[in-house]
């Protein structure tokens, strides 16, 4: 197998060795339960806070104050503090996580789509059609992922809409290809070899047999990706081709708070926190999900 | 009033010079003095663009005809002889003529005459010229509409001829420096597209190195034929983000900081290592619609909208006294600021609610706006159209803001826009010449700068009348009428007028901001450690 | 491995051709004008018409683009239009500058990474192991533009150990090792993504490694366990790390360093991208991706060649 077909997407922070047996391949069931136990909790808990927004926030958030612009944490009617604007830093984070949760899952599960159709419908047929697929994504999608997110962003426009957009883009040749490899070994296994000699047309088999038995593997690398979405996805923002103000927005809130950092470091700190934490979550799961559900890792 | 209160403040600002100086004793001599400037230049011919950051990082290198004196501490800068010691206009308005200094040489060594500063304007006016240069060309008469040409007398006396009158000439000329002297030898040598990598002019710094977007080294002119600088290099160091300005200050890696962020202004304030200074700049904050069509097209909207935005609380609390409120379209150290003028709009919110149910829009209705933070390095930008933002909502006005890059922001600026289409940035240059470009009827974008369309009979019959002005005086008298028409029509959406902090260490001695876009360290001194 | 090169080499042509054709329909669809950023808004509009003649961007977009390749494929990568200066020294300029950084992230990274990995392999299960681990997922979901922003405050405003951003020091008495204080700081920002991705691989092809039977004779034989070690089950877990490190400071080159070049100001080819995007100076910005390009492909064959050379089971087929 040619090395390069199962590089990680190099955005921010590709897994590593998906190939090679990342962590949890030659660890004990035990330990990647026990990622999958903590990744969960910690997505869980964001979900939740991005569902419950509007219930936890005391505010609005993009309701300015201007009289308590930059207070700090635990002043009396802002458990969090406010921003430069005397925004609640406490309802923008909670409102913020959903567009990091939006970030993370929705170019994931377009893209994975995609992949999983191009992926197994290419890989199926093995030969020249899968040559074809994987080396037109090469072609197409030679570009480096924040060359191609910045040149989208500069085209559409920033917004999350089109940040959505670009970022799905990006993730479709990762996505292809891990369904391809996925696709190449359940080609081979004998259930397959059943269906066929049972004279199912190879439509029949795609979608029977190849397509539901793709989807759990390919969830588990999408699960693993999502942490670096987070973190790029933020990152975007950050630079001002993502979320436009006055939308609640980690990466955003980053670059709100940047220029008092040293003064009034919490309104740059809590949003980076809360990044970081979410991103970690998602890589526990992806390595724990990998782990069990990835046939590559088991080969 | 404003007189005295002027003479009160410059007798006071001398005293504390005095005394000062007197503690201090006589400016010492050497050093290398740092500073982070919010922009670098593309290239290094000063004629080809238009731009403060261009400007800036190369005035030191350069002199003009005429030149403004950026060191001064008065309401506005005046205008200072540069390599003409005198000049002269005709009886009909169209001929300037200028006695050049003598025994000035470029930095090559090639002597400065009336043919040094013929071929110079001939690279712009001169269509035949082998050296005329398109962008440096249609930048000149971009501005100066009436640039003919120009002619030598003798030696050391040279004419520029306008197509008509224009009394606002020495004015542009001495504020915008792409009309500065390039040496003629040089533009030979290297051609008008590699003379971009060579700063040869007559400036009190001589250029060292340039790398773009990280340094540009300066060395004292020994030279010089005016007042040499104190330090012997000057280094600007391009930084582009406020934070990072004001981390390098920190840091002590830079004696000067420019445009610092609007809440380090306080503790740097507080910090004895550091002086602050909030003097001012000739631009004020505005947003601008398109008025041909649409809800800012009835000036009971406009109106409704200016009454909206609560500019005190915006200059005082969101830009923490970096700003005042604003009152008018000019801006501080603008010759045409009128410091008695009232605030733009009380704020009024009630009242702004009442007038727009008089309207078409009763409850209200949506608009954008689109900013660029690369055109805008004065502090608290976005805060400021956030707080804006928040305010509209309070009349049901939906303002959504679009910050794109300075290609479209620009794209934006010069297209005929749609009816809920705005963009907003600082207005105002170092010279007072923005309501002809900005409010004149017959000027509509794309054909012009009037990129709202504004319109008002009045407003061009009086700029049009300023155009055969006898004096500067008369100029700016008609134009400040101008702009009271504009104030009563609701023209335009000023918010605040920027008073661009800006932060040097202890060390750095007489050193005062311009109140401009454009800055000149060079005469700093820095004093024992 | 000779036809292997040539496939390899055969296929950058296509890449190549993808990549710049799909930059350039993207900065073509992308509103504003690089002559508007260029002249700003007092130029007259024969002048920017002029300009853009001159530039040959009346042309429709596709008589533009094949004119770029036709130029290319004569050694002719155009001029930049914002610097008006020849796009490949440029280019190459920027290469270098990021190269440096490249250099200091990634022997962070192997440094690091390679280190970690081993310990936490050698240790497996341990308290040690679990905390690498822990660090190593915390690293990989670290924003860099976040953490360089939190260094700066920490050990230049605060502490004044390292130098806030840039290449060079202008003040006071410089000592010889500028340049390099002042890579200290982007690059270990830079390096901790790769740093702990890494890790993970070393690891786990030291886990591997080491079950191998003839390790189990080797320690039967009396080499001591640092031997084994050292030696043996890192000799065989190279290939895999080299592969994974090649790929790192391939994708560090291609951008990933564009948040900390724009953190710590820079001027690599990260920043200089976003740069040419802004001003939609399409020469610049083709020749930038085209020579990205071409360097993560040569590198990523130099790593295979590499994984060839020194791994003995892809060698035999």
């Amino acid at each position: 197998m040619d090395r390069t077909d199962n590089e990680p997407i190099p955005v921010a922070a590709p897994t590593g060795g998906s190939q090679e047996g990342g962590w949890p391949r030659v660890l004990s069931g035990v330990r990647s339960h026990q990622g999958i136990a903590v990744g969960a909790a910690i997505v869980m808990a964001v979900v939740l806070v991005a569902l419950l927004a509007p219930f936890i926030s005391p505010y609005d958030p993009n309701e300015i104050h201007p009289i308590d612009r930059l207070k700090g944490i635990g002043t009396p009617g802002y458990l969090l503090g406010t921003d430069i604007q005397g925004r609640d830093m406490l309802s923008r984070l909670a409102w913020g996580s959903r567009t990091s949760l939006a970030i993370a899952v929705v170019p994931l599960a377009i893209a994975g789509l995609i992949g999983l159709l191009l992926g197994s419908f290419g890989a199926y047929g093995g030969g020249v059609s899968e040559t074809l697929i994987m080396r037109g994504m090469d072609v197409v999608f030679g570009l480096p992922p924040i060359l191609l997110a910045i040149a989208v962003a500069a085209t559409l426009g920033p917004g999350l809409f089109n940040l959505l957009v670009s970022l799905t883009i990006v993730l479709i040749p990762p996505m292809t290809r891990v369904t391809a490899q996925v696709v190449a070994i359940l080609r081979e296994q004998t259930f397959v070899e059943a269906a066929r000699a049972s004279g199912a047309r190879d439509l029949q088999i795609i979608f029977h047999h190849i397509l539901p038995n793709s989807v759990a593997p390919v969830l588990a690398y999408a699960t693993s990706l999502a942490g670096s979405m987070v973190v790029f996805g933020a990152g975007i923002s950050f630079i001002g081709l993502g979320i436009q103000p006055p939308r609640a927005d980690w990466g955003r809130m980053i670059n709100d708070g940047r220029e008092v950092l040293d003064l009034m470091p919490h309104v740059s700190t809590l949003p980076g926190i809360a990044i970081v934490v979410l991103a970690a979550g998602f890589n526990f799961l992806g390595d724990g999900l990998r782990d069990l559900l990835d046939p590559r890792m088991k080969v | 009033m404003s007189i005295i209160r002027s003479v009160l403040a410059t007798a006071l600002g001398l005293l504390a010079f005095f005394s000062a100086t007197a503690v201090l004793g006589e400016a010492r001599t050497g050093g290398t003095l740092v500073v982070a400037t919010t922009n670098d230049t593309p290239d290094l011919d000063i004629q080809k663009y238009i731009s403060s950051s261009q400007h800036n990082a190369l005035m030191p290198l350069y002199n003009g005809l005429v030149e403004k004196d950026w060191t001064a501490d008065e309401p506005f800068h005046p205008i200072v002889p540069g390599l003409a010691t005198s000049w002269s206009v005709s009886e009909d308005g169209k001929t300037y003529t200028f006695n050049l200094r003598e025994g000035v040489t470029f930095h090559d060594g090639s002597p400065f005459n009336a043919e040094a500063a013929h071929f110079n304007f001939q690279r712009m006016t001169d269509k035949d010229s082998p050296y005329y240069d398109q962008q440096a060309g249609s930048t000149a008469t971009g501005v100066l509409k009436g640039l003919k040409g120009s002619r030598v007398v003798d030696e050391y006396t040279f004419e520029v001829e306008l197509a008509e009158a224009n009394v606002g000439f020495i004015e542009a000329i001495a504020s915008l420096p792409n009309y500065y002297m390039i040496s003629p030898a040089a533009i030979q040598k290297f051609g008008n597209e590699e003379i971009g990598q060579h700063a040869v002019g007559t400036g009190p710094f001589k250029l060292v190195e340039w790398v773009r977007g990280q340094r540009t080294v300066m060395e004292r002119n020994e030279d010089y034929w005016g007042k040499k600088p104190y330090v012997d290099r000057m280094v600007y160091r391009p930084i582009i983000e406020p934070a990072a300005r004001v981390a390098a200050l920190k840091a002590g890696e830079v004696h000067i900081a420019w445009d610092i962020p609007v809440d380090q202004v306080e503790p740097l304030q507080g910090d004895p290592r550091f002086n602050i200074f909030l003097r001012g700049l000739p631009a004020t904050k505005v947003i601008e619609c398109w008025q041909a069509s649409g809800p800012f097209s009835d000036r009971r909207v406009r109106k409704a909208v200016n009454m909206a935005i609560d500019r005190k609380t915006l200059a005082e609390v969101i830009l923490k006294g970096t700003a005042i409120p604003a009152t008018q379209l000019y801006g501080i150290g603008s010759a045409s600021f009128d410091p008695d003028l009232p605030i733009f709009e009380e704020y009024d919110p009630e009242g702004a609610k009442k007038l727009l149910a008089e309207t078409a829009h009763p409850d209200g209705f949506g608009f954008f706006v689109i900013t660029s933070p690369e055109n805008e390095p004065v502090a608290g930008a976005l805060q400021a159209y956030e707080f804006v933002q928040a305010n509209l909502q309070a009349i049901g006005v939906n303002m959504e803001i679009r910050v794109r890059d300075n290609a479209e922001f620009g794209a934006a600026y010069m297209r005929v826009k749609a009816d809920d289409e705005c963009v907003t940035f600082d207005r105002g240059y170092d010279t007072d010449f923005i309501l002809d470009m900005g409010y004149y009827g017959g000027q509509c974008v794309p054909n012009g700068l009037n990129n709202q369309c504004f319109q008002n009979a009045e407003v061009d019959r009086l700029m049009e009348q300023a155009y055969t002005a006898s004096s500067i005086d008369e100029w700016r008298d008609l134009h400040r009428q101008a702009q009271q028409h504009i104030i009563d029509d609701s023209g335009s959406f000023p918010l605040v007028h920027g008073l661009r902090p800006m932060a040097s260490m202890k060390q750095v001695q007489d050193w005062l901001p311009a109140k401009a876009w454009l800055q000149f360290p060079g005469y700093a001194w820095l004093a024992e450690e | 491995m000779l036809r292997f090169l040539a496939w390899r080499l055969l296929f950058l042509i296509p890449v190549l051709l993808g990549a710049s054709a799909v930059v350039f329909t993207l900065i073509q669809l992308a509103p504003g004008d690089p002559i508007d950023v260029l002249m700003g808004v007092f130029a007259s509009p024969e002048a920017r018409e002029a300009l853009r003649a001159k530039y040959g961007l009346n042309d429709p977009a596709y008589v533009q683009y094949f004119r770029w390749l036709w130029h290319i494929l004569q050694g002719d990568w155009g001029v930049s239009i914002q610097q008006r200066r020849p796009v490949l020294p440029l280019v190459m300029e920027k290469f270098w500058i990021t190269m440096l950084l490249t250099g200091a992230a990634g022997l962070f990274a192997i440094v690091v990474g390679v280190g970690a990995g081993v310990i936490a392999a050698v240790k497996q299960n341990s308290l040690t192991d679990r905390l690498i681990l822990l660090v190593s997922v915390f690293s990989l979901s670290m924003p860099a533009y976040w953490l360089g922003l939190v260094f700066i405050f920490l050990f230049s405003v605060t502490l004044g150990w390292l130098p806030t951003g840039g290449m060079r020091s202008f003040m006071g008495e410089k000592s010889n090792l500028d340049v390099l204080e002042h890579m200290i700081m982007p690059g270990v920002v830079a390096g901790l993504t790769p740093a702990a991705i890494i890790a993970r691989v070393a690891r786990a092809a030291m886990l591997e490694g080491m079950r191998l039977d003839y390790m189990t004779a080797l320690r039967a034989k009396g080499l001591s366990e640092r031997a084994v070690i050292l030696r043996h089950a890192l000799r065989n877990a190279l290939p895999t790390i080299v592969n994974m490190t090649g790929l790192q400071i391939g994708y560090l080159i291609l951008g990933a360093a564009l948040f900390v070049e724009i953190i710590f100001s820079w001027p690599g080819l990260g920043y200089e991208i976003y740069k040419s995007v802004i001003g939609r100076d399409m020469p610049m910005m083709l020749g930038l991706v085209l020579f990205s390009t071409i360097v993560f492909v040569l590198l990523n064959l130099l790593v295979d060649v590499l994984y060839r050379v020194i791994n003995p089971r892809v060698r035999a087929d």
